[in-house]
């Protein structure tokens, strides 16, 4: 009867040593899926700012025909954008588009018939709305990076995560491009 | 059943054990009014009724025949058993037929249609047969499965308190503006859209969780609590953050670990509310969607089957608290197998002095008589298993023996 009851109490924890390691494997997965996701939820954004572009366009191509050159660069950027197959591509096209955006709603402050147009002002709030989103983004995606980075290191979880070859993931660099401040031009 | 007879009738029963068989009466009076209010929910009216009923059907009894009297007190301790047993066997079909009705109207919710009828008896089939089955096993491994087993098995199931905590482990809280839609979790504090009045204390809130206990007092006059019913109604309301806004449409919300309101008892029963007020940091782990006008809203996740909302203090607690409570957890672990492997060894005191023997990991049931009929197999469970371990210590001892040397007594 005695030694029935001990088989039952490692039997008993046997379960619940399973239980632990299957737990341990879910939430490793979802740490891994979660940092995935939240790389691609960057780009949907980063699309969806691409797809204001031709829009933008439309409404100052008229007022700002001694701009064509900054326009066919945005253009051009955009289609490289969409054709673009590496995610470090993407990334590069993104801060060119970025700059080449700021640029013509900074030049576009030189026309008035612009800046008071109704549409053209919906068109940058909407870019402006997208650009704080893309920085939510990559914030959180840095956290998904982070948090996947110390579930992998936890002990004893990292037991599991070296036999499943999770390694460390990068956290987004903001590039010296990116950084740089030429200050404001009047 | 004729050694019974001949038991009553050499049977002495002199007033001053009558007296006493109805004194004993009146405790065992305790258990039937607390099995018949208690597990059958029959309220007694007076409730005194027992206390009288007992020692009184003694008396007419003797009356009679003493030794009918002592009868009847014999009947009426072995009756808390069986009423007992009965009793649990009621009031588990009662909760199984109000968990089923839940069910029901859970599916409903959820645009399901119910269990059909047929699946409800099997499945209550099946459970009796289990439990039939664990009872014929006899007291000793029905106390294990219930009591050990079945509870463990039970702290293993998920439920939406559990799930929610682990996402949290898992996932990164998102800015409002931008939450992902999906499974997401937002922070933020609670503002009202639609105001509603609590039940205790008719306060003005957001939503409300109002819980029914059954309380029931030990003899040490310790009281014990069992859920009799849980309500939770919350109208839909916003969650703001530094970045934006976001409605919650609250079908399906659980309030997790939310301080209690108010909280008073009353007739056995205990009344707790707690209240989601506006303005209050609140965590919540749901699914992001959009409304068929676009509008984005926040609800329960379907798949993860998980949507609860808790104040951030609460969860920051439970964040400090679960390392502590894994450190127990692994230390309990190792204890609970150091016990086990000290079960399997055989272990002697001889001569003021402790002998282990070697650990037996030997399988149970080795030396089991073959299995004909069902006697054989309970003869197995019970009889070979115990000889077998009689046999393997002694022999340690006998080989012990053998090999020791031979010394002259002294003169």
């Amino acid at each position: 009867m005695i030694q029935i009851l001990a088989y039952v109490i490692l039997g008993l924890v046997v379960l619940g040593l399973l239980n632990v390691i299957i737990s341990t494997y879910n939430r490793l997965v979802m740490l891994r899926n979660n940092v995935d996701k939240s790389f691609v939820n960057i780009d949907v954004l980063l699309k969806q700012r691409a797809d204001e572009i031709p829009n933008l366009i439309k409404v100052v191509k008229e007022s700002m025909r001694f701009e064509e050159s900054m326009l066919t660069k945005l253009t051009e950027l955009r289609t490289n954008f969409l054709n673009a197959n590496s995610a470090e591509e993407k990334v590069e096209l993104s801060n060119q588009m970025q700059n080449q955006l700021r640029s013509i709603f900074a030049v576009a402050e030189n026309y008035p018939d612009i800046k008071s147009n109704q549409n053209f002002q919906l068109l940058q709030n909407r870019v402006s709305q997208i650009e704080d989103a893309i920085a939510d983004r990559r914030e959180f995606y840095n956290e998904s990076v982070t948090m996947y980075n110390i579930g992998i290191s936890e002990f004893p979880d990292f037991i599991l995560a070296k036999l499943m070859l999770y390694g460390k993931k990068q956290l987004l660099q903001i590039s010296e491009q990116e950084k740089k401040y030429d200050g404001i031009a009047f | 059943m004729s050694e019974f007879y001949e038991f009553y009738k050499t049977l002495e029963v002199d007033n001053g054990l009558l007296v006493m068989l109805m004194v004993m009466s009146v405790f065992v009076a305790i258990f039937h009014t607390v099995i018949i209010m208690g597990l059958y929910g029959i309220d007694l009216k007076p409730k005194w009724l027992f206390f009288v009923l007992n020692p009184l059907l003694i008396w007419l009894a003797s009356l009679y025949d003493s030794r009918l009297g002592a009868l009847v007190a014999i009947i009426l301790f072995l009756s808390v058993f069986v009423l007992g047993i009965i009793g649990m066997m009621v009031s588990a079909i009662r909760s199984g037929y109000q968990s089923s009705k839940d069910e029901d109207a859970r599916r409903r919710r959820m645009g399901k249609t119910p269990l059909p009828v047929w699946k409800k008896i099997l499945f209550t089939s099946s459970g009796l047969l289990f439990f039939g089955l664990v009872l014929s096993l006899g007291v000793p491994y029905f106390i294990i499965i219930v009591f050990i087993i079945l509870p463990f098995l039970t702290s293993l199931k998920s439920n939406n308190k559990k799930r929610f905590y682990k996402l949290q482990r898992t996932l990164p809280t998102s800015n409002i503006r931008s939450v992902a839609m999906g499974l997401a979790e937002i922070s933020g504090r609670s503002k009202i859209i639609e105001s509603m009045i609590s039940r205790i204390g008719k306060k003005e809130c957001i939503g409300f969780l109002y819980t029914i206990e059954n309380v029931s007092t030990d003899k040490d006059g310790k009281d014990s609590y069992s859920m009799e019913s849980s309500e939770t109604i919350c109208k839909p309301f916003y969650v703001q953050d530094k970045t934006g806004q976001i409605k919650v449409i609250t079908e399906g919300i659980e309030f997790i670990d939310f301080e209690i309101d108010e909280q008073y008892q009353s007739s056995m029963k205990r009344y707790t509310q707690y209240l989601l007020k506006d303005n209050l940091e609140v965590l919540l782990i749901g699914k992001a969607g959009l409304k068929e006008n676009n509008e984005p809203v926040f609800q329960k996740e379907e798949i993860k089957d998980v949507f609860g909302i808790s104040p951030v203090e609460s969860v920051e607690n439970y964040n400090t608290l679960r390392p502590i409570l894994q450190s127990a957890g692994y230390f309990i672990y190792f204890w609970v197998i150091l016990i086990a492997l000290i079960l399997l060894t055989p272990i002697k005191l001889r001569n003021h002095t402790l002998e282990f023997g070697k650990i037996n990991l030997d399988l149970p049931f080795q030396n089991s008589k073959p299995v004909k009929s069902l006697d054989d197999f309970y003869d197995n469970i019970y009889d070979s298993y115990e000889n077998r371990e009689t046999d393997h210590i002694e022999n340690i001892y006998h080989q012990e023996a053998d090999s020791a040397e031979v010394t002259q007594a002294p003169e």
